[in-house]
């Protein structure tokens, strides 16, 4: 019998050989992939598996020593009861088994296991390492774990070393989802018992990952602060609006000499001045919509290109804020900074928590929220009939808009449906009906395209000045 | 060397071996001798491969405890299928010999803990003088008498209780 150790330590020969440890996660591929599958149990793929419930919080039989001993048990009783005495021999070999398996008295009394996560903020398709220590007070035969990844969470490698377990994580979704549990199975040396110990991984937030965007378009009237667009009026800029008569006590420099030599009189270049610019994304979650063929959420797509336009205005300096109206109001005021980005992604990411399908009515937008003569982006799939309500409230206070319709993809169609197609004409006919009446109040209306950057979308601003309702 | 994959591959050969085995003595007929072999053999080749993923209950359904159990159920299976008669003792040998293996294999497939049991010199080696002990005394000629069942029932008690006492020594250490 081995006496009880005061620290725990792992019984290193049933870990013999390398080929072995390669079994419980080593480099190779193959080994990898096996202990991904064990590790994520029996559950598909697609769904992460429900967590169960609490593990009994004491050492229970094994699944090997439940077989033994049926086997013995039930070849010794059919022995008994038939009067054929070679069935004894049937049940001798399992008993045997389960006798040299249970020899010593090293079953750990106590754990304690901690996990080191290693961020807790990441973006869409970034990997986060979690790394498990456990401790305990005995000698264990090996540790099996177990992981149950939350929503939008995948696998993507485990790796068990001794005591340790280290994990890479994917996260898909934007959204603040919980990394979910690892049940760590603690077997004894004999495989006969097992304990397990759960270890809760706690939250992350998963920011959207911002669209492919340099494009910055920016309305006709900017705010009188110093910044990176050419304004419609002269100032201290660096682009030279065009040539004028010298004024006493300006710079030598900015004389214009071949005007000066042209007119007779002394002539000196004139600058646009250069602003900054007011910019607020608006972002529609009355609804998310899927896209039948591909299942794309129209949300997720939103989220990504509201990121994308805030990172390219923050780039150019500008003051960018947030408002998502859906089931509650969100917003975060006009910034700038490479904080205020993460500030705004932050602020959306309740925004799904929010999904429901009791919506109230939006009341009008507050008047701190959007500045005057702030560009709006509204990003809409045009699916919600409110949403015009709030684009008129904008109009009615001559802020310059831009609608950016994020695609939903067409309804699925029953084939037996008749009526189906001339449904799906009226549909579109709705939806052109909707942009025509945006258009006509003077409101671009751009379209985002599946596979397509932001920047295309965008481009056609670039031919002028957006221009909001004059008031 | 036995390894991990190794004992998988092998638990479906022993398992279905040992199934096929196991009714060799039953009485003449073309449904002994054919067919309940060939359905054990065949029920033996789905339920025989070593169960590796961690024994987490999904659902409680009847057949998702057969899946998850499957190997503990071939082997009372063929338990069962020996009982049914007394075969000649180099049959009952194969038998005891081809069981005990499929359970050392489905053991090693499943852990670190079986797998070194397989390694061990003298853990199989014990394992199996055992039984071939057991099964000699079984075939041994004995005088007919009527203390012969209670002899046998007391030696089974007296085993259980060792096997009873060697777990219960390391639970009684937990608390």
């Amino acid at each position: 019998m081995r006496a009880t150790h005061r620290t725990g330590q792992i019984d290193r020969s049933l870990h013999g050989t390398p080929r072995d440890r390669s079994l419980q996660g080593t480099p190779s591929d193959q080994a990898d992939r096996r202990s991904v599958v064990r590790a994520l149990g029996p559950a598909p793929a697609s769904t992460p598996a429900a967590l169960p419930a609490e593990p009994p919080p004491h050492w229970r039989a094994s699944e090997r020593a439940l077989r033994l001993a049926t086997v013995s048990a039930v070849a010794g009783a059919l022995a008994l009861l038939t009067g054929r005495s070679w069935l004894l021999a049937l049940a001798a070999g399992p008993a045997v088994l389960l006798i040299l398996a249970a020899a010593g008295r090293s079953r750990p009394a106590r754990f304690e296991a901690r996990a080191q996560i290693g961020r807790r903020r990441a973006f869409e398709d970034d990997t986060i390492d979690v790394r498990i220590e456990l401790s305990f007070d005995g000698v264990v035969g090996w540790v099996d774990p177990g992981v149950y990844a939350g929503p939008g969470i995948e696998l993507g490698s485990l790796e068990t070393t001794g005591t340790t377990v280290e994990l890479r994580l994917t996260a898909r979704r934007w959204g603040r989802w919980s990394l979910g549990a690892v049940d760590l199975d603690v077997y004894d040396r004999g495989g006969l018992t097992r304990r397990t110990v759960r270890v809760d991984l706690g939250e992350v937030q998963i920011f959207p990952t911002p669209s492919q965007s340099s494009l910055t378009p920016v309305q006709v009237r900017l705010p009188e602060r110093i910044g990176e667009h050419t304004a419609g009026q002269s100032g201290e800029g660096v682009e030279v609006a065009g040539v004028r008569p010298y004024v006493w006590g300006e710079r030598q420099r900015r004389i214009h000499w071949p005007s000066t030599s042209r007119r007779g009189t002394v002539q000196v270049n004139q600058f646009v001045a250069e602003r900054t610019a007011d910019i607020v994304v608006l972002i529609d979650a009355f609804g998310d919509f899927l896209d039948p063929t591909d299942g794309t959420s129209s949300l997720d797509e939103t989220l990504r290109a509201a990121a994308g336009i805030t990172r390219a205005y923050l780039r150019s300096h500008d003051r960018v804020g947030v408002v998502s109206v859906g089931g509650s109001t969100h917003w975060v005021k006009p910034g700038s900074g490479a904080a205020q980005f993460y500030r705004l992604v932050e602020s959306v990411l309740e925004v799904r928590r929010d999904l429901g399908y009791h919506v109230p009515d939006i009341p009008r937008l507050p008047r701190p929220v959007i500045p005057a003569d702030a560009l709006v982006y509204v990003l809409t799939p045009l699916g919600d009939q409110r949403i015009l309500d709030v684009l008129h409230d904008l109009t009615e206070r001559g802020n310059p808009l831009v609608v950016i319709e994020v695609p939903t993809g067409d309804p699925e169609l029953d084939p037996n449906d008749t009526l189906a197609d001339l449904a799906l004409q009226l549909w579109h006919a709705n939806c052109e009906a909707v942009r025509f009446t945006l258009r006509s109040r003077g409101i671009p209306v751009l379209g985002l395209r599946p596979g397509e950057g932001l920047d295309l979308a965008l481009a056609p601003l670039q031919r002028a000045r957006i221009r909001g309702r004059n008031r | 060397m036995t390894d991990q994959p190794t004992a998988v591959r092998l638990a479906r050969s022993l398992g279905t071996a040992v199934a096929a085995s196991a009714p060799v003595a039953l009485p003449e007929g073309p449904l002994a001798a054919v067919l309940v072999p060939a359905g054990a053999a065949l029920a033996a080749w789905w339920a025989s491969p070593a169960t590796v993923r961690r024994p987490v209950a999904v659902t409680f359904t009847r057949r998702a405890q057969l899946v998850r159990h499957r190997n503990t159920a071939l082997a009372v299976g063929c338990v069962l299928l020996s009982a049914l008669s007394t075969p000649p003792i180099w049959a009952a040998a194969c038998v005891t010999a081809l069981l005990l293996g499929y359970l050392m294999c489905v053991d090693a497939a499943a852990g670190p803990a079986g797998l070194r049991q397989l390694r061990s010199r003298w853990v199989p080696a014990a394992a199996h003088t055992a039984s071939a002990l057991v099964l000699l005394a079984s075939y041994a000629s004995v005088a007919p008498s009527g203390w012969g069942r209670i002899i046998a029932a007391l030696a089974v008690a007296c085993s259980a209780a060792a096997v009873g006492l060697a777990l219960w020594s390391r639970r009684s250490d937990q608390g």
